[in-house]
């Protein structure tokens, strides 16, 4: 049987490489995810993964054996990914405006009408829904990550993005509208 | 009937979060009106879209590489582990190949500087067999250092022409001057402790050089180059290096000034 995530954190606090690497293995996809999710760069994601361990194993000692370890490096993940894109100075809340929803830069990335051939196709809505997440401000795609996959309410949202409860909650319906426009024409087909 | 609901409402009733003051209002309102029904089912269709089309797909290979890229950050070898390690064939190779570079330059200065010229032993015939063999390894071990300096001239000549770098220009440059180093190190020792001063005064400032190439950082990589760049044409470094060469091509006199 397999140890828990606690046995072998603390297999892992004293020194066993092989330890850690079994967390490595059990929750790098997940916190790949995570930051894929929310950056949208593969790249980004696998440097936020390395930074997450890194930072992780040298908080061993911090972590406590009664918390989820999958919980704990979720949330360095999102502090990891955070910083990212802060450091890279795009991180600002767009004005909660309607008008921007009518911007040429989205409209422009709304695709024709699918055929129903062309629905089947995964691919084409996995890039359309690429394209809508690509379309979001980092801070609505990180709202909106953080409440639709992360499940987390708006005050833990706020606080880890530095918002209030109420401009959260915008930025989360900003994000859903703008998804709304680009994945319309594959919504209703 | 009431108003019909926002997509904000419905945004908030999907997830739960619905004000409790609130929630019968929306309730009953679901319950009477097709339009925010339909609007409901337009919503959770495109949240299930998103949801199968966010993430990649990722290789098999993905721990494996995570780890790769982690191990050197977390893993502290202890003695036994770094002997293990130093310990394996590629190590040693290479460990061997170094061996070989400082024996060649020791005999290549030693001849050099005590032994016969080239020419001479070659102008006293094949009855001076042992002498042959010397000129032959020799002349190998000359071309080795001649082409030692050809590809660090070349490398300073384009650190002295190129202006904006790429980022693949970075790259390249600081793997150049990685592979250049560990030889030149050697070189360079040799040079000094065979007392060829000159020669040991130009591979020390080649050194320095491509020491500060390969570590320039990532972030500053392009200006940090422009700078070694105009450093290496004040100190006519590319000059030195292709006397050098020459002399190395003539029999290594080394270069008669330093500056």
């Amino acid at each position: 049987m397999a140890l828990s995530d606690a046995a072998v954190v603390a297999l892992a606090r004293d020194g066993d490489s092989e330890a850690f690497r079994a967390l490595v293995e059990r929750h790098g996809r997940a916190v790949f995810r995570l930051a894929h999710r929310m950056t949208g760069s593969r790249t980004d994601a696998e440097d936020i993964v390395q930074e997450t361990f890194i930072r992780a194993y040298r908080q061993l000692s911090r972590f406590e054996s009664r918390a989820s370890f999958g919980t704990w490096i979720h949330r360095i993940a999102m502090n990891c990914t955070i910083d990212l894109l802060r450091s890279r100075g795009s991180y600002h809340e767009a004005a909660y405006d309607d008008e921007l929803l009518k911007e040429p830069s989205i409209q422009q990335t709304v695709p024709r009408a699918p055929s129903p051939e062309r629905l089947i196709l995964s691919r084409e809505v996995k890039d359309a829904v690429q394209n809508a997440m690509g379309a979001l401000s980092p801070l609505e795609r990180s709202a909106f990550v953080l409440r639709h996959f992360e499940g987390r309410s708006h005050e833990e949202i706020g606080e880890a993005l530095g918002l209030g409860t109420s401009a959260t909650k915008h930025s989360i319906f900003r994000a859903v509208r703008k998804m709304r426009v680009v994945l319309a024409p594959f919504v209703e087909s | 009937m009431t108003p019909h609901l926002t997509e904000d409402d419905l945004l908030l009733h999907y997830y739960g979060e619905t004000d409790p003051s609130r929630e019968g209002i929306v309730a009953a309102h679901l319950g009477a009106c097709a339009e925010c029904r339909a609007s409901l089912v337009g919503l959770e269709r495109l949240l299930a879209m998103v949801n199968s089309g966010v993430d990649v797909d990722l290789p098999q290979t993905f721990e494996r590489d995570i780890w790769r890229r982690l191990a050197p950050h977390v893993v502290r070898p202890h003695a036994s582990v770094l002997w293990s390690t130093v310990l394996t064939p590629r190590w040693l190779a290479w460990g061997a190949a170094a061996a070989g570079v400082v024996l060649a330059v020791l005999l290549v200065v030693q001849l050099r500087l005590h032994g016969p010229s080239p020419r001479k032993a070659a102008d006293e015939g094949p009855h001076r067999a042992p002498a042959t063999a010397d000129v032959f390894r020799e002349r190998v071990l000359l071309a080795d250092l001649e082409n030692h300096f050809e590809r660090s001239e070349m490398m300073l000549v384009e650190l002295v022409n190129t202006s904006h770098y790429t980022p693949a220009e970075i790259q390249r440059e600081q793997a150049r001057a990685e592979d250049l180093l560990a030889a030149n190190r050697l070189y360079r020792q040799t040079a000094a402790n065979v007392g060829n001063a000159p020669v040991a005064h130009v591979l020390e400032e080649l050194e320095r050089l491509l020491v500060d190439v390969a570590a320039s950082s990532p972030t500053a990589a392009a200006a940090d180059l422009e700078v070694l760049g105009r450093r290496t044409e004040s100190q006519s470094l590319i000059f030195k290096v292709r006397v050098l060469s020459r002399s190395t091509d003539r029999g290594f006199e080394g270069p008669s000034t330093q500056g």
